[in-house]
Formats: structure tokens, C-alpha cells, sequence
């Protein structure tokens, strides 16, 4: 597949303080590819970066074949993104919001109309096109701001934290939009969330810690990578499960009448637990998630950045 | 419809939907009109026609006045986020630049304009071509001072430069 965004040996320096430090890596076209970080790892910079809001210090960044320091207002024009912040004009409507974006992006008068609609229409927001947007809700505003990002129809999308504050069913709708944006418009998604659950849909993640990048792989693999299977087991008698465990020298810890032991893989534990099917009465399996891989890569402290 | 006019129409609407602004700016001029016209006056004795060189310095007071406040425009963009969307657009920096300045210097032309028919009605004695060319001069010196908020800071903030260290 063509890669649309190539980053190479990027670094940026804010005086002695370096926030991103020699990162390479490419984003394939139409794919949804998930940037994550700690607090204060460097996602930002690097996001701004591609923005062309901020000067690199060293290094090449090009997408769609041009240069992000060089060829500025070509680069803008194939770009969408919607900020961690809130951008829209809050005394403006949201159709002005839109309409606004439509003339500096010099979308042709006679699609303007029709793009607005679709946009609102993804979003779900028609009814309130004709709203102030200083006077809708959080989610809306959000939803607005993604609406806006695509209405000049970007080659890539970028979204910088795009659910944080949100409750569980706006995330989940917005995690919509942009999959069915992808699917449609075979855009390319570039994100950057906290929400590891969220990460899940994309097709390849790049973790950064430090300004470096310590794990670039599928959500699968890294899981695969990184993770095990978590298997809690209520038995009867717990003894001769133990003795089972312990002769395969698997640790275990346990609670009462349950044990709780990690494999790497599934099937192993379908050996142990089909032995002693007659004394389990319940049991659990829990697959690795994106958050384990994530608090494994990068560690357990909070981060002061 | 350019950049610029989109610019320039967005600051006009944003401008005469707040109200208060509106309000504030006119009444700002009312003030000064009679405070400067009438209870002046009797200090201007020994001129022709004193009411003349009152009143056309509170039009230009108007203007510079009402032209330096709009161009905080440019900073409300900058605190409420929105100079980020376009700052991001395909739009060179001097297109911005420019679509600030003229919305500032058109709202302010159009205040001494207000100002000066006011002006008019209270005793400032003017012919066609002086009209004209007081218009002129609003609209250059309105354009002088708009751009006055648009020497911002490089953007967007640098951060620190040395961060606090962990205790």
C-alpha cells in the first residue's frame, strides 16, 4: 500500500528540552493509524508538526509527497484536523462555522451547500445547524469540529484527542463517523487518544514515550507481544489444581476458592482447565487489552509533562 | 469568496451581533461629541468656526478608537482558538493579516461616518468634497491603526525552555 505520510528521523528541540527525538515511521493511505503516548510524550509536537504549526528541528516529514516545512499550503490543503481544544467561533452558527472553512479551503461554491449537508448529516447535527455554537453541548461542539474537518474532503485526517470529555455513547458514535469516514472516503485517520479500548480499530499503532518510539506493530500483535491471558477459575477443591499448576511451574494466586493464573496463550490454559473440568463450577478468560500493553510499555508513573 | 472577504465578513458579523459593542462604541462617540462640542466651545474663542475643528477631532478620535479596540479581534481569535483553524487553512499569513486589518478599518470608517453626521446636525459645517475627503482620511488613518494587535507573539507559545524538576 502507498504510504501517505513518511516521517523521517524527526526531531524538535524547544532549547535544551527535546520533545521528539529521531522518530521514523510511514502511515499507509486509507488506514487509521493510532499515535500513543503518555502525557507529555511528544504526541502534540509531532501532531503539530505535521500541522505545519510548528517547525521541525531536524529531520523529514512529507505527506502525500510533499514536504511539511517547504511546500506549507500545499500540505495544508490535504489536511483535516480537529484539535485537542475547541477551535469553532463560538458566536458564529455552526453552519457559518463550516461555510467559513469552505472559503478558505476554496471548496467550489456549487459543492459547498452539498457538503455542508453531508457533513452535518455524519455527524447527526442538522437540526442544529442554525445553532450559535457557544450554545450547545460538549459533545455537539465536538461533533461540529469533526464535521468541520472534513467538510473540504482532507486526504488525511487528523484528530488529536477527539473524545476526551465525552461520555461513553458520544465516543462511541464519534468512533463511528470516523470509521465509516474511512470506509467511504478511504481517508487516512492519524489519532492520538487516551482511551486504549478506542485504539483498538486501528490498523497500526506507533507508541512514543520520551519523544522516542518504543513500540510500532497491528493492536494484535503488540497484545500478542506484550500480553498474556488472565484465567480465574472458582473450583471446588482448589489442591488439585494447584498441584497441576505448580507442576508446570505456573504461577498463581489465590483467593478463597478461586485461583487466578496468567498463560500466554489461550489454548494452553484449555489444557489445564479441561483436566480438572470436574471440580471448576466457574472460570474466566481474559484476552490481553490495549491498556496492559500500554501501562507494560510505558510503566505505571504518573507523568509530571 | 476569498479568504480575505471571508475574513472580513466574519468580523463584521461577529461585530455587529455583540450588541454591546455596538452600544458602546456609538455611545463612546455621543460622549465625546458633546462633551467636546458645547462644553468646549467657549474656550475655542478667537477661531471662525470653532465647532468645526471640535468636532473633526472627535471623528478621528472615534476612528483611531474604534479601530485599536477591533484589532483585539486578533486576540480574542487567539484565546478562544479559533486563529488555530485558520492558521492550519491554506491561507497565507498577509491574507490573514489583511482580512483583519480591513474589517477593523471598515467598521471604524463607518463609526466616524455616524459620528460625522451627528457632527453635521450639531453645527459642523462641511461641503460635498470636504465629506469625501474626511471619509478618505478615516478610512487611511482607520487602516493605520487596525493592525495595531497584529504584532501577536510568534505562535503558537514556545513552551518553557527549562521545565520544573521533580521534587
Amino acid at each position: 500500500m502507498k504510504a501517505i505520510i513518511q516521517v523521517e528521523h524527526f526531531s524538535k528541540k524547544y532549547g535544551d528540552f527535546t520533545a521528539v527525538d529521531d522518530i521514523s515511521f510511514t502511515v499507509d493511505e486509507g488506514s487509521i493509524f493510532a499515535f500513543l503516548g503518555p502525557n507529555g510524550a511528544g504526541k502534540s509536537t509531532t501532531i503539530n508538526t505535521l500541522c505545519t504549526i510548528l517547525d521541525k528541528t531536524e529531520g523529514t516529514l512529507t505527506i502525500n509527497g510533499h514536504d511539511v516545512s517547504r511546500d506549507r499550503s500545499l500540505v495544508r490543503k490535504d489536511i483535516g484536523i480537529v484539535f485537542q481544544d475547541s477551535t469553532l467561533d463560538a458566536q458564529m452558527t455552526v453552519e457559518e462555522n463550516l461555510k467559513y472553512h469552505c472559503s478558505f479551503y476554496k471548496v467550489p461554491k456549487n459543492e459547498v451547500r452539498e457538503r455542508i449537508d453531508f457533513a452535518l448529516d455524519l455527524v447527526e447535527l442538522t437540526q442544529w445547524r442554525r445553532a450559535a455554537v457557544g450554545s450547545l453541548s460538549g459533545g455537539m461542539k465536538r461533533r461540529a469540529e469533526i464535521a468541520r474537518g472534513l467538510v473540504h474532503n482532507p486526504k488525511v485526517l487528523f484528530l488529536d484527542e477527539p473524545t476526551t470529555g465525552l461520555d461513553p455513547q458520544t465516543r462511541a458514535n464519534v468512533w463511528e463517523y470516523i470509521q465509516r469516514l474511512q470506509r467511504q472516503k478511504n481517508m487516512t485517520i492519524f489519532l492520538t487518544t487516551h482511551y486504549m479500548d478506542e485504539a483498538e480499530v486501528c490498523s497500526q499503532a506507533v507508541i512514543i514515550d520520551h519523544g522516542k518510539i518504543v513500540a510500532h506493530d497491528t493492536p494484535e500483535n503488540l497484545k500478542h507481544q506484550y500480553t498474556g491471558t488472565e484465567v480465574d477459575v472458582v473450583c471446588t477443591r482448589t489442591e488439585p489444581l494447584e498441584t497441576a499448576l505448580r507442576e508446570r511451574e505456573v504461577s498463581y494466586r489465590k483467593d478463597g476458592s478461586k485461583l487466578v493464573f496468567h498463560t500466554k496463550e489461550a489454548p494452553a490454559a484449555l489444557e489445564i482447565l479441561s483436566a480438572h473440568r470436574g471440580e471448576i463450577t466457574d472460570f474466566e478468560v481474559k484476552n490481553g487489552t490495549l491498556n496492559e500493553v500500554f501501562l507494560a510499555i510505558t510503566g505505571k508513573e504518573i507523568r509530571e509533562g | 469568496m476569498s479568504p480575505i472577504t471571508a475574513i472580513v465578513q466574519r468580523n463584521l458579523l461577529n461585530y455587529v451581533r455583540s450588541k454591546g459593542r455596538v452600544f458602546g462604541a456609538l455611545f463612546m462617540s455621543m460622549f465625546m461629541l458633546v462633551m467636546f462640542s458645547f462644553l468646549m466651545k467657549s474656550s475655542m474663542s478667537g477661531l471662525d468656526a470653532p465647532m468645526n475643528y471640535l468636532i473633526s477631532g472627535v471623528i478621528i478620535m472615534s476612528v483611531f478608537q474604534v479601530s485599536v479596540n477591533n484589532s483585539s479581534d486578533i486576540l480574542t481569535d487567539i484565546s478562544s482558538g479559533y486563529m488555530k483553524e485558520v492558521l492550519v487553512a491554506p491561507i497565507a499569513r498577509a491574507q490573514i493579516s489583511m482580512g483583519h486589518i480591513l474589517s477593523g478599518a471598515v467598521i471604524a470608517t463607518l463609526q466616524g461616518v455616524v459620528t460625522m453626521i451627528c457632527g453635521i446636525v450639531l453645527g459642523l459645517r462641511v461641503g460635498v468634497l470636504q465629506i469625501l475627503l474626511l471619509a478618505a482620511v478615516m478610512l487611511v488613518s482607520a487602516m493605520a491603526s487596525a493592525p495595531s494587535a497584529c504584532f501577536w507573539r510568534q505562535f503558537p507559545a514556545t513552551p518553557p525552555l527549562s521545565r520544573p524538576s521533580a521534587p
